[in-house]
């Protein structure tokens, strides 16, 4: 029952018509009956955990459960729920959901007890799969579709983690193998795309549309059908698009056997331009686990870790995409919080929320981190209004204090309506 | 003769007796600084701060300063609400509820519900500013007031309270509950008004 009138008792002085009900009208306040919000998603990524104590963040003590099942538990159930209560029809996880690291290949031969099986990367990749998905499973029965985006951990084998000989020992040690890609799809291919599931939460009137999860192929020169960047794996289901509504999202695989770092731009260029010039999409927001451009937080010393650390031409033409569609692109792989137009000259925004769960990149000083959101656990949330203007809404708490900090708004972002054509 | 002069005395004192005292600032925050990122609403999350009472009281306003960051609220409802109070010092947190209202935003600022006649007696209590599955809003923050003060601040996760380091704006009304002995007199007043009456008849 709203109580929003003074009561008429005897004699009873009106307090409220006296009292502090101050209403700072705002330009445009009645402006939100007119355009309403027609879209929501939320995005995050990086909820593993170390099996040991992270050599970026010694207080990181991973507990007893998640040094068996390498989740991030406590921090990735308190953003879960309240993530819940934001009630978005999607959520699109930006990778590194579990640890990997390894080669998810059978065994050359067939271990001798129960356990040693389940020690195996291959049995691990499937249990730690299984732990995430169970984890966001109350999201997905309670409207909102998750959206899984390949990471580094999916799809690398890092050497220092495996036998001599088992991975590659170029590229730092850390490449990305065709059983890691196959074992993606084996644990996240339901998802990639379930069109009927996804339509189930969409608001009436809009539906999945467009979507392309196969594998990426064109015509060469010659007339003979090659992948599009000369990736020599399927990337079915890890790079991947689809539209609701004139929404467009795209995911793509940061890691792709063979070219690790990149992202594959010639698909992505011919997707774009397909999702505007045929399918009519105005919106386009672009998922993958690395930055494009890494984040320097302080005490990082310049040190790079996204696709700039790979090839910045690569990274160059990748961006000059995002700028040329106007899209913005959401992602991970760093353990903070950063959203930021990398480019003075550009409008598009790097939304970094790599922060879910995953021991901090930034170390924990004798003094506060600057900003203090560096070491917050923090997602977007992202309305998308009737009128065409886009919301970013970067959510967020302090992940280092015992029982955590309350959830904040730690920055906002409006993007104008695009312009008409 | 009581006449119209002693009809009017005996109303003059019974009306004198039943206006209330002067309204009581039970909790004013003032208008949160800012000074702090501000903090989400939710089912989730609800948002307190404590305030005392030395006389039983009667409150009849609560309000709270939110916004809503992406202008779709306005016309939505949450609540305002009454706890009791757990723990003593700077350990002190919220208890049970003991009263709640919905209140529906309007604009950014100050946003509350009046007319409430919640019956406290002396003792501390805690404002409570939070959304329940009925609630219809999504996306309100609070603005923060940093440091939390002049009172306690709290903040739940799903029902487990923790103090906060930001405090919130709001702001607890009430009038004086009124005397047993100024009752009698009340009564005595009214009883007068209508024995004159009666006389003039």
């Amino acid at each position: 029952m709203t109580h929003n009138t003074p009561s008429r008792g005897l004699g009873a002085p009106t307090i409220v018509g006296a009292a502090v009900a101050v209403l700072l009208s705002l330009p445009g306040i009645g402006q939100a009956q007119s355009d309403p919000v027609v879209l929501t998603f939320s995005t995050i990524g990086d909820s593993r955990q170390d099996p040991k104590s992270s050599k970026w963040d010694p207080s990181a003590l991973p507990t007893a459960q998640d040094k068996i099942w390498l989740q991030a538990t406590r921090p990735f159930a308190r953003i879960i729920r309240t993530i819940q209560t934001q009630k978005p029809q999607l959520l699109f996880f930006n990778g590194d959901m579990i640890m990997g690291y390894g080669r998810a290949a059978l065994p050359a031969a067939l271990p001798a007890t129960a356990d040693a099986y389940m020690k195996t990367d291959l049995a691990q990749f499937y249990t730690q799969y299984a732990y995430w998905r169970g984890m966001v499973t109350p999201l997905q029965e309670t409207g909102t579709y998750v959206v899984p985006v390949p990471g580094n951990h999916e799809v690398q084998c890092n050497s220092a983690n495996v036998a001599s000989g088992v991975c590659l020992t170029t590229n730092g040690g850390k490449n990305a193998y065709v059983e890691n890609e196959n074992v993606w799809r084996a644990n996240m291919g339901d998802l990639i795309l379930d069109t009927g599931r996804l339509n189930a939460v969409l608001p009436s009137g809009l539906t999945v549309q467009h979507a392309d999860v196969g594998d990426h192929t064109t015509l060469d020169a010659s007339g003979n059908t090659v992948r599009y960047d000369g990736l020599t794996t399927s990337q079915a289901q890890l790079s991947y698009s689809f539209d609701v509504g004139d929404n467009h999202f795209v995911v793509i695989n940061t890691d792709p056997t063979g070219a690790d770092g990149t992202s594959p731009n010639a698909w992505l260029a011919a997707d774009l331009s397909k999702a505007k010039n045929t399918n009519g999409a105005k919106h386009f927001f672009v998922f993958g686990h690395k930055p494009a451009y890494t984040y320097d937080f302080i005490g990082n010393g310049g040190a790079l870790s996204g696709m700039d650390a790979a090839d910045t031409t690569k990274r160059d033409v990748f961006w000059g995409l995002i700028e040329q569609y106007k899209a913005t692109y959401f992602c991970g792989h760093e353990h903070t919080f950063n959203m930021r137009q990398p480019l003075a000259s550009g409008s598009s925004y790097q939304v970094l929320v790599g922060s879910g769960g995953s021991p901090f990149d930034v170390k924990q000083a004798a003094t506060a981190p600057t900003p203090a959101t560096d070491r917050y656990y923090a997602w977007a949330t992202v309305k998308v209004y009737q009128s065409g203007k886009v919301q970013i809404d970067a959510w967020g708490f302090n992940g280092d204090t015992a029982t955590y900090g309350p959830t904040q708004l730690i920055q906002s972002v409006t993007l104008p309506a695009p312009a008409l054509p | 003769m009581f006449r119209i002069s002693s009809m009017t005395a005996a109303a003059s004192l019974a009306l004198a007796l039943a206006a209330p005292a002067q309204a009581t600032t039970l909790l004013d925050t003032g208008t949160p600084n800012g000074l702090d990122l501000p903090l989400m609403l939710s089912t989730d999350q609800s948002l307190a701060v404590q305030f005392s009472s030395a006389d039983s009281e009667l409150i009849q306003s609560v309000l709270s300063y939110v916004t809503d960051p992406d202008g779709t609220n306005q016309g939505n409802t949450f609540q305002v609400a009454l706890y009791s109070n757990a723990g003593s010092g700077s350990t002190a947190l919220p208890g049970t509820q003991l009263f709640a209202a919905d209140v529906t935003f309007n604009a950014n600022g100050w946003n509350g519900a009046s007319g409430l006649n919640w019956l406290i007696s002396a003792g501390t209590y805690w404002a409570v500013i939070q959304e329940t599955g009925a609630s219809t809003a999504n996306g309100l923050v609070a603005t923060a007031n940093k440091p939390a003060g002049p009172a306690l601040a709290a903040y739940s996760d799903f029902g487990t309270w923790a103090s906060s380091t930001s405090g919130y704006g709001v702001q607890v009304l009430a009038d004086p509950v009124p005397e047993p002995q100024s009752l009698a007199l009340l009564l005595a007043g009214l009883g007068v008004m209508g024995w004159a009456s009666r006389r003039a008849r």
